[in-house]
């Protein structure tokens, strides 16, 4: 496996850094061809001021010139100044919210697939408990995020009174958030690894090995956990991404300052730069979970190549 | 090391919470008064930048701040104001007339790309030294305006350090020195901006809170889950949905009051349809307000003006634009029997409302739909854009009829009558008028305050016959205050005096 490891590596990092650029010019391409600029609010500008304003960020230059300057951008890390949050540069923009985004999403992670796997193996294990655990499965993914946020600031913030309804400003108030990240998340690593398990519970081996007497729980630890978590490690990568970067709908509704509201409200106040950096920073962030989750998959699944 | 910061903060180590938390809508995008548009920026600018007038909480009198007093001429075009001999910018150095100054030059310069650059075109100011040996900044205006003094207490014409004056875009100067009854302690986007008393403030002593936190919290139910809870103890808007129910429960609390603001359509008068001004009289007078308030819940008052009848001694309008659907039907059938003798009747089927797409307007225009088809039995197509694609339509002209919204800058009716001036970038209608801007011109030079408020009356009157704008809500302060703030005052503006709250 180790072998030549290090070239493949190498050539996969090429492949993000080179995805990383192609999405990163569809994107301004994309942001540039919807209606509506930075400064067209409610209030009218007069149009000198206008041109002013757009001479003073360098949305006057054609637009070769501005995707230049943005590349370079992308090339330094300086995404240059904020259209919205005009007195703030970008990158510090996404280096505020983006740790806030990691922890959250990180503990929703840490929570999601040791729950998801655990109980899609045992739910596979043992038959009664498989209606009961799909079922709840089926609600956790029919219920949408705000509904389950609303319940839960009902029921621990109003109801029992141990955790603040929304805010960021210490441990508290991460709780909510990540559950609500990691229930959802939970309910499909259960599917992916049920499935996984039910397929490995089925299969010659373990029959021969159940056969042969093997006790249960040696049965699980040997022969099926492992076969029903290479699926899981394959759905690992984009859920990871996506959960890592943020997500609007719990942000919004537990007012966190965190990337997922960046990534789409910069779309909406068209803000170019804050846009492609949170674009850059999510592609960035899906090819390494990407090629994170295809070098688990290889140590899970010796047949798989690492880094293929 | 802002993950360090972010971890100690998770594992408890969090800073300590400010003396008074309250949300402050979303996101204030700039913490430079003169850039600053929106509400969130406007409060905050409140917190942290002093002009030379300040309001008063509860009358909205402009009260002494940077300047100790002021005089003016019988026109209300030339104006002193003596300056404050020891103001100080909250790091101590000395604040004086040529920071004013050099403010207020930078304010018009286009290159700034300020929003209100232009309330102080074609103004000359000038510093002198007064009979006392005391600064007194000379101000010239180009038209009469008695609400001057009013509209130096608005953020536009604070004053800014000479730090922030030259930082270049994307760059805060730190520390970030400011002139208000606060100065910055940090922000960070998307969660809060803490501020702290400002102790080289002139209003330093009258500072009750030591810490004030103002929270980006966008969502609205989000915003009163933290008031319910006890986490913030004010937010400016409340949710529509719950009104009713903080009606009933929470009156101590939520006392909604009108504001000085209007919801109304603009509709193009260059469109070859709705040029006809009979056809915009028609769409105008089907609309039943008193309906369209009670569909939409919420503490909006119906209105027919565009200026709110709030403000002292403002004569009460008969608006030309009354809900009357039976003349609307016959202006409709004299248009309809036009329009058919060109063989063009089939273009009224083809009217288009333009609405951005938010909860609140959404419900509007199907409202609006329904009573134009109650009423005239016309199909109006609705258009429901994000808010900056409707914006760009809009500011382009490419719409027939818009729906629209504009909250006063300062307690005078020509906050909202100028917009429909020519050549005005807020104009928008297409509409032109050489008597109306006639009488803004009269009014802007008018000897009394009884004069000026006729002749501004005449022009909306005029206004709303030629009916480029169909006014249809007023607007109403929805905020919910903690009984227990005390020094809060409810006014038209929805103009917070962070420094007089004590908690």
């Amino acid at each position: 496996m180790v072998n030549g490891l290090l070239p493949r590596l190498g050539r996969r990092l090429l492949v993000v850094a080179a995805s990383v650029l192609l999405v990163h010019g569809l994107a301004f391409l994309a942001l540039r061809a919807v209606p509506g600029g930075p400064f067209d609010t409610a209030r009218p500008l007069a149009p000198e001021v206008r041109a002013a304003l757009e001479a003073r960020y360098g949305l006057d230059a054609p637009l070769h010139a501005q995707y230049l300057s943005a590349l370079r951008g992308l090339l330094t890390g300086d995404f240059g100044p904020s259209l919205h949050y005009r007195d703030v540069a970008v990158r510090t923009i996404l280096a505020d919210a983006l740790p806030v985004s990691l922890w959250v999403g990180g503990l929703a992670l840490l929570l999601a697939f040791p729950l998801g796997a655990g109980c899609g193996v045992a739910a596979a294990m043992r038959r009664r408990l498989e209606g009961p655990a799909l079922g709840a499965s089926a609600l956790l993914l029919a219920v949408p995020n705000f509904v389950l946020a609303g319940l839960f600031v009902l029921a621990f913030s109003f109801g029992l009174g141990w955790l603040p309804p929304a805010g960021w400003g210490g441990a508290r108030h991460v709780v909510l958030p990540a559950l609500c990240l990691a229930l959802p998340l939970a309910a499909q690593v259960f599917r992916v690894a049920h499935e996984g398990a039910r397929a490995a519970h089925g299969s010659p081996a373990v029959r021969f090995a159940r056969a042969m007497g093997l006790p249960p729980r040696t049965l699980a630890r040997r022969h099926v956990l492992r076969p029903a978590l290479v699926p899981v490690a394959a759905f690992l990568a984009p859920a990871s991404a996506g959960v890592l970067t943020g997500s609007l709908v719990v942000e919004r509704v537990f007012a966190l300052p965190g990337l997922g509201t960046h990534f789409v409200r910069a779309a909406m106040d068209r803000d170019y730069t804050l846009a492609l950096g949170a674009t850059v920073v999510y592609t960035a962030l899906l090819g390494l979970c990407t090629l994170l989750g295809d070098l688990l998959l290889a140590v899970l699944d010796p047949r798989v190549e690492a880094v293929s | 090391m802002r993950a360090a910061s972010t971890f100690l903060l998770l594992v408890g180590c969090a800073p300590a919470a400010a003396d008074l938390v309250v949300v402050n809508g979303g996101d204030a995008a700039v913490l430079d008064p003169q850039l600053a548009q929106t509400l969130p920026e406007a409060r905050l600018a409140a917190a942290l930048h002093a002009g030379l007038t300040r309001y008063h909480p509860q009358s909205l009198e402009p009260l002494p701040d940077l300047a100790v007093s002021w005089t003016r001429d019988a026109a209300a075009r030339r104006w002193s104001f003596l300056l404050r001999p020891d103001a100080r910018w909250s790091d101590g150095t000395p604040l004086t007339g040529a920071d004013v100054v050099a403010s207020w030059d930078r304010l018009v310069a286009p290159t700034t790309g300020a929003p209100y650059r232009a309330w102080l075109d074609g103004a000359h100011w000038t510093l002198r030294r007064g009979d006392d040996g005391g600064e007194v900044l000379e101000v010239v205006l180009p038209d009469s305006r008695p609400a001057f003094a009013a509209q130096c207490a608005t953020w536009p014409l604070a004053v800014v350090h000479a730090r922030l004056r030259e930082a270049p875009p994307g760059a805060l100067p730190d520390p970030f020195v400011s002139s208000g009854p606060f100065r910055l302690v940090r922000r960070r986007i998307g969660d809060r901006v803490r501020v702290e008393r400002n102790p080289h403030s002139w209003r330093a002593a009258e500072v009750a809170v030591g810490t004030l936190d103002l929270l980006a919290v966008s969502s609205r139910f989000t915003a009163l889950n933290l008031f319910l809870a006890g986490e913030a103890a004010w937010l400016p808007q409340a949710p529509r949905l719950a009104v009713p129910a903080l009606l009933e429960r929470r009156p101590d609390a939520f006392q909604p009051t009108p504001r000085f603001g209007t919801y109304f359509l603009r509709l193009r008068c260059d469109d070859p349809l709705l040029r006809d001004q009979r056809l915009r009289m028609a769409l105008a007078r089907a609309l039943d307000r008193d309906r369209i308030a009670a569909d939409l819940g919420g503490t909006r008052p119906p209105s027919d003006v565009l200026v709110p009848p709030l403000l002292p001694g403002a004569p009460r309008l008969a608006s030309p634009q009354a809900f009357d659907p039976a003349a609307a039907r016959l202006l409709l059938a004299a248009v309809r029997a036009d329009l058919e003798r060109e063989g063009r009747a089939a273009e009224l089927d083809r009217l288009e409302l333009l609405v951005p797409s938010t909860d609140l307007d959404r419900d509007l225009a199907h409202v609006l739909r329904d009573q134009w088809l109650r009423h005239l039995g016309l199909e109006v197509r609705i258009v429901l854009l994000e808010a900056r694609s409707a914006h760009a339509l809009e500011r382009d002209g490419e719409f027939r009829i818009s729906r629209s919204s504009w909250i006063g800058d300062y307690p005078d009716p020509t906050t909202f009558l100028e917009l429909f001036r020519t050549d005005h970038p807020g104009n928008r209608t297409g509409w032109s008028d050489v008597g109306f801007d006639a009488l803004l011109d009269r009014a802007a030079t008018a000897g009394n305050a009884t004069e000026r408020a006729a002749l501004l009356a005449e022009a909306e009157a005029r206004l709303l016959a030629a009916a480029p704008v169909v006014p249809l809500l007023g607007e109403a302060l929805e905020d919910v205050a903690d009984p227990r703030l005390r020094g809060f005052h409810r006014n038209l503006l929805g103009y917070v005096d962070w420094a007089s709250l004590s908690w």
